[in-house]
């Protein structure tokens, strides 16, 4: 820490700073707490919020968690053996897809609009 | 929110403890409270024991990272918090309902950027059980809403460089599926 070139300065940086509590202000711990609460749909949306979420999703494991913890549940998905990035990508696509299968089997939601999805199966868009 | 929150209670008996914050404000708090503040306890153990000889509780505790306007809104929570658990010591369930009412009522009145401030604080003060209830109140505000609504709602802006943002919404195109209404 050097000498500051003027006080003023210092203070109306410190003003600014202080009046700019954002959530970007969470330490990566306290983030990776609220991240915890979430189901892998909405943290696949908050990796994309910002560059900071980003890196803290990617990097926290919490969807390679899903990932492992649904790949011991089932059977269907045991052949793929390695967590890489692509595989883990792969997978939790068809874990939404499934995610959105079990929903309609259990036919508790009103569906709004079906439509064609990208990669190819029918998904329905509802409020969960 | 009031900043009179640490009124003085002249029946009560107990001790007082000053905590003082960074913008200089002296909030006098019982002792019961003070000490769900992990971070006041440990400093109030270590004075303690290195003043054993002095019985009197005058210790003014110095939180330099924490402003004194989420710290009136952490000591209310606290106290409604202590009285809910007094009120209900034998019935766990009954606590958790006062509980869940008192903290849903509370919430109307935090906006975002304050419940940023409480994180903070209840963090620094460790205080667990807030930070708990706030983090569960950020995540709840999350959840199932659009990228859109995120940022707005805490005041972020996007810094992807162009395309990123893009592929990563093409990647994730099955989580932007069936989003609230923004």
């Amino acid at each position: 820490m050097g000498p500051t070139p003027s006080s003023a300065n210092d203070r109306s940086e410190r003003k600014k700073r202080n009046a700019k509590t954002t959530i970007q202000s969470l330490e990566h711990d306290t983030l990776c707490m609220i991240f915890a609460l979430l189901d892998f749909f909405d943290l696949a949306r908050c990796s994309a919020v910002c560059k900071y979420w980003n890196t803290i999703i990617n990097k926290s494991k919490l969807l390679r968690e899903f990932y492992a913890k649904q790949k011991q549940n089932s059977t269907d998905f045991s052949n793929k053996s390695t967590c890489s990035e692509t595989s883990l990508k792969t997978y939790l696509e068809e874990l939404a897809m499934e995610h959105h299968g079990f929903s309609l089997q259990e036919g508790l939601i009103d569906i709004d609009q079906w439509k064609g999805h990208s990669v190819g199966s029918w998904l329905y868009t509802s409020g969960r | 929110m009031s900043n009179q929150s640490e009124s003085p209670n002249p029946t009560s008996s107990s001790n007082k403890i000053t905590l003082k914050t960074s913008d200089n404000e002296v909030f006098e708090v019982e002792e019961a409270v003070a000490m769900k503040f992990c971070t006041v306890k440990q400093y109030f153990d270590d004075e303690n024991n290195n003043n054993v000889t002095s019985g009197t509780s005058t210790t003014l505790i110095p939180l330099p990272n924490v402003e004194s306007h989420p710290l009136a809104i952490l000591i209310t929570y606290c106290k409604k918090h202590l009285e809910i658990k007094a009120n209900n010591a034998d019935n766990k369930k009954e606590m958790e309902i006062d509980m869940e009412h008192y903290e849903r009522e509370f919430l109307k009145n935090v906006m975002p950027q304050e419940l940023t401030e409480l994180i903070l604080a209840a963090n620094y003060l460790n205080f667990k059980e807030a930070l708990d209830f706030f983090c569960r109140a950020v995540a709840s505000a999350i959840q199932n809403k659009s990228v859109e609504y995120v940022r707005k709602f805490f005041g972020l802006e996007s810094d992807f460089k162009p395309g990123e943002e893009e592929k990563l919404r093409e990647e994730f195109a099955w989580s932007f599926e069936g989003v609230d209404e923004d």
